[in-house]
């Protein structure tokens, strides 16, 4: 009953254009068919419209779409002059059926072509890899033909040009035109990160996530995308942009929270790798405590760095004493720390800084180092479901030094803690020729966690 | 023929050679079923799903001893199918190219997939995308010119493991291995999932006709496993 009068009320709406074509498939079919087997609608559907004026079949056949059901639309659409007459005045089908009209209603509904180059990419790479050398976006994966591993070369291709898709992702959204909307892009084409900084974003690979909290990482990331696995993107992750207006956040879960938005805007699923390094440490853990909370799998490596707020590597640049240090340090952590800090902008980050932005960035490094110091102080360290990665130097300053480094680790990752020796000293690790063996170890540390990890 | 318990039966079938007949198959399906048929872009593939679905519901049919055409089906919300009527009948259903395959058992847990074999892609790096490091290794050491066969027979594989546990893609593909060195000796190199790694998953590999390979999981190791055309079951 129901089913009636919504198909009243869709023929109501027809034009009468449309109605026309309906009632004569109707007819047509009423006296084709034995009324018995009438609920078998086994035959294809063939309209023909007879008409003097221009048939326009792909508007004819998407507006058809909206009014009846998607059985009741015909496969083939042929435009006549007449229809052929018998000598009873009634309509000669035989003649009809020898008519070839247009090609499948089907192929020439053709394609909604690609509105943006999100979808044009995506087009060519179904293209490519269904064989087909017409594509709408708005043509549903499966029903053109595509299945689990034809879905999985999809998204191979895709990750290649930089396109992060997930199986989910392509199960959920089927068409090109919905798939790109759910896809984040190239970081170039998307709306200006917050956070995220691009150092490379090609790569079938796990990215490594580096992170840092002012906005000096240009000084300590970017020549890693020279040694670590061309096949493995790399991004840096900042708590504000020194160009524009400083952000401070308040606390570190607040920072930690702001970079997993991002974070999965490019990689939507684990196995995660990011690194902390001098004072990023404690918004490496919060991450990777909020990514435990969706089972992902978590792989934080630290370079040479101790956790908890006692950063003795700022004033190691001098080589001083550091046993005295950190008998002052565990007095009066924060002051000693923020004293430190400075200096270490003053020596290493300044005159870079000078050379690229001028005083006035400097001063917005400094205040979000200070800024992050303070964050610090209040941040609750505990334990993290994964695994750590512990880069230490072959030369550390002190002695005793490795041994702190590690002790502050311990307790902390619930998965293990794996411990490499690295090149260099704790400021050079990261710039040539150091740079080489800390890419080198850190690749090799998320090729083994890729390969081990539950 | 009968399924006794710790019994596998696997339909096979060409399409090819029923391409006029799936017009009369059509009458089997729900309306639901009609209705998706007709999205399909290309007549091969509408008619392979028409046959597939004609030839599920007459063998539940023939096993439960129902009306095909009363048979109902609900899906999990991965899409895997099961059978409203039946407690301890499992099945699975895979096609590809011209040939479907439908496999049966009693009480155990079961999934199937075939593949036509195709030679147009890379798959040491569709391996390396999203195999385990195990198989990645396996497939990079393989002779270049067996490496599309040790690809399938991997691939059909942890197809036919993931389609048993039902979560299809959503399952992540490298926290699995397979064996892939020969076509008839099939087994798993490791299952990292806890509560999956308990079970006793059984793989079976068979070569459905020339330039096809299929594969069979099931929870528990059958007695028998036993291949039948459904060429004369479909006349």
């Amino acid at each position: 009953m129901l089913m009636k009068s919504t198909i009243e009320n869709r023929i109501e709406r027809l034009s009468l254009e449309e109605r026309k074509l309906l009632f004569f498939k109707v007819k047509q079919f009423l006296e084709t068919k034995p009324s018995k087997s009438v609920s078998e609608d086994t035959k294809r559907l063939v309209a023909y419209v007879a008409t003097k004026d221009k048939l326009n079949i792909v508007q004819l056949r998407s507006s058809l779409k909206s009014k009846v059901p998607d059985y009741m639309i015909p496969t083939k659409i042929v435009k006549v002059e007449r229809f052929p007459i018998l000598p009873n005045g009634k309509v000669d089908k035989k003649a009809l059926k020898h008519i070839n009209g247009s090609t499948l209603v089907q192929e020439a509904a053709k394609t909604a072509g690609p509105t943006n180059d999100m979808e044009r990419e995506l087009l060519a790479i179904w293209k490519e890899v269904l064989q087909l050398s017409t594509i709408g976006i708005h043509d549903n994966f499966f029903d053109i033909g595509g299945d689990s591993l034809l879905s999985i070369q999809i998204i191979s291709s895709a990750r290649k040009l930089g396109i992060m898709l997930s199986a989910n992702q392509l199960f959920d959204h089927q068409t090109i035109s919905e798939l790109s909307k759910s896809v984040s892009t190239r970081i170039k084409e998307l709306k200006p990160w917050d956070h995220l900084v691009e150092i490379r974003s090609e790569g079938s690979k796990a990215p490594l996530f580096c992170l840092h909290t002012d906005g000096s990482h240009f000084f300590f990331y970017n020549l890693l995308a020279k040694y670590i696995d061309s096949d493995r993107p790399i991004y840096a992750l900042q708590a504000s942009s020194v160009k524009d207006k400083v952000k401070l956040h308040r606390t570190v879960e607040e920072m930690a929270s702001d970079f997993i938005d991002e974070i999965k805007r490019v990689q939507p699923q684990g196995p995660y790798h990011f690194m902390a390094y001098c004072f990023s440490t404690a918004v490496g853990l919060e991450i990777a405590h909020i990514l435990n909370k969706t089972k992902e799998r978590v792989h934080y490596l630290v370079a040479d760095t101790s956790s908890k707020s006692q950063n003795l590597y700022a004033i190691s640049r001098t080589g001083s004493r550091v046993s005295g240090i950190i008998k002052v340090l565990l007095k009066n952590p924060v002051k000693t720390v923020k004293r430190a800090v400075k200096q270490r902008i003053n020596w290493y980050v300044k005159p870079a800084l000078l050379r690229r932005f001028g005083n006035e960035d400097q001063r917005k490094v400094e205040k979000l180092s200070h800024n992050n110091l303070k964050i610090y102080h209040n941040y609750q360290w505990k334990a993290f479901d994964g695994h750590l990665s512990l880069l230490l130097t072959k030369k550390p300053y002190h002695p005793g030094l490795n041994e702190f480094i590690l002790d502050s680790w311990k307790k902390i990752p619930l998965q293990g803690l794996n411990i490499v020796q690295t090149e260099g000293q704790h400021d050079t690790l990261f710039s040539e020729p150091d740079v080489k063996h800390t890419a080198e170890n850190l690749e090799n540390c998320m090729q083994e966690f890729e390969a081990n990890s539950k | 023929m009968e399924l006794h318990l710790n019994n596998v039966h696997v339909w096979n079938v060409d399409v090819s050679l029923k391409d006029k007949r799936s017009e009369s198959f059509i009458s089997y399906l729900s309306l639901d079923e009609k209705e998706r048929a007709s999205k399909y872009r290309f007549e091969k593939d509408r008619s392979v799903y028409i046959t597939a679905k004609f030839l599920l519901r007459s063998l539940l049919g023939h096993y439960l001893k129902a009306n095909p055409k009363e048979i109902a089906f609900e899906y999990s919300e991965f899409g895997r199918p099961s059978c409203l009527k039946s407690i301890d009948l499992d099945f699975n259903v895979s096609h590809s190219g011209n040939r479907i395959i439908i496999g049966f058992s009693k009480e155990q847990t079961i999934g199937v997939d075939i593949e036509k074999i195709k030679t147009d892609f890379d798959p040491l790096n569709l391996a390396k995308n999203f195999f385990s490091r195990e198989e990645i290794t396996a497939l990079s050491q393989t002779k270049e010119s067996d490496v599309f066969q040790a690809f399938y027979r991997c691939w059909t594989r942890k197809e036919s493991f993931i389609k048993a546990v039902g979560e299809g893609l959503s399952y992540p593909l490298d926290s699995f291995a397979v064996t892939m060195d020969y076509d008839h000796k099939a087994g798993f190199l490791k299952i990292d999932n806890d509560n999956d790694s308990k079970k006793d998953w059984r793989l079976h590999s068979f070569i459905p006709a020339e330039g096809y390979i299929a594969a069979i999981t099931t929870d528990g190791n059958p007695n028998i496993i036993e291949y039948f055309d459904a060429d004369d079951f479909l006349s």
